[in-house]
């Protein structure tokens, strides 16, 4: 086998498995997404995001579920390695977000809802950053 | 193949090309398990562009040389085989890729680890 061919082929297949690599940034940004319109809509707007709250949650697992079917045929490197821990930081710094928006701040839209809003949300879009610039 | 040559030769990087690697299926799998954690077989299939069959055969070498790891198992009630390199064969491909290099460059006299040979990577 011709070394360039070689190097062609090794372009070629890496070219293929990258592109795949959306489907992980892509769901890191949805799930990072989903979490701070949770946590900021509770705490802003109490009254109408109990209401959203059932749809709110469908909506995101259905988008998920979709993103995570089509990812699953090649597992990102960063993801496989970061995925789990990322998940685990995000759910530590959702209990600071609760435990914070019911002991300090207010209710209402203030900078510190959105602050502690985005906390959660911030794992995932570190991972997403992650896997996006392999 | 080697053996009966001068040592000048031996140190041509083609020698260090391995064999089991340079093989245009053996190469693709091997290049597309390097770019991922894991692979699952339908995908792998159609980015090697072969029958199941064929791939089965050339992931059998590659196993049997220690540079790929199987794993079995279901996705609900579908079982699914899983590909993964290991780190022999991630060791094998990043050594492969270098003799590559080399050869491309025609930089023959060039000793792995050496600072040509870091400049030659970037």
């Amino acid at each position: 086998m011709d070394p360039r061919n070689a190097f062609e082929e090794i372009r070629r297949v890496d070219r293929r498995v990258r592109v795949n690599r959306r489907w992980y940034v892509l769901s890191s940004v949805v799930m990072a997404v989903a979490l701070a319109a949770f946590y900021i809509g509770l705490k802003a707007f109490p009254g109408t995001a109990n209401d959203l709250v059932l749809p709110w949650l469908l909506g995101t697992v259905a988008v998920l579920g979709l993103l995570g079917w089509q990812s699953r045929r090649a597992v990102d490197r960063v993801y496989g390695r970061w995925g789990e821990r990322t998940a685990l930081a995000s759910l530590g710094l959702a209990i600071v977000t609760i435990v914070l928006n019911n002991t300090v701040v207010p209710d209402g839209l203030s900078v510190w809802t959105v602050l502690l809003g985005l906390l959660p949300a911030i794992p995932f879009l570190v991972l997403a950053w992650g896997v996006a610039r392999q | 193949m080697t053996g009966t040559q001068g040592r000048g030769t031996e140190q041509h990087p083609r020698h260090r090309l391995d064999e089991v690697i340079h093989a245009p299926v053996r190469l693709s799998i091997v290049a597309a398990l390097a770019a991922a954690e894991r692979i699952h077989f339908g995908f792998l299939r159609d980015l090697v562009e072969v029958s199941d069959s064929l791939l089965a055969k050339h992931i059998a070498t590659l196993e049997a040389a220690g540079y790929v790891q199987v794993t079995k198992g279901y996705e609900g009630k579908r079982p699914r085989t899983w590909f993964a390199l290991t780190e022999t064969g991630r060791a094998a491909y990043d050594a492969y890729r270098h003799a590559l290099k080399l050869i491309m460059d025609g930089d023959a006299g060039a000793v792995p680890g050496s600072s040509q040979e870091s400049s030659s990577d970037r």
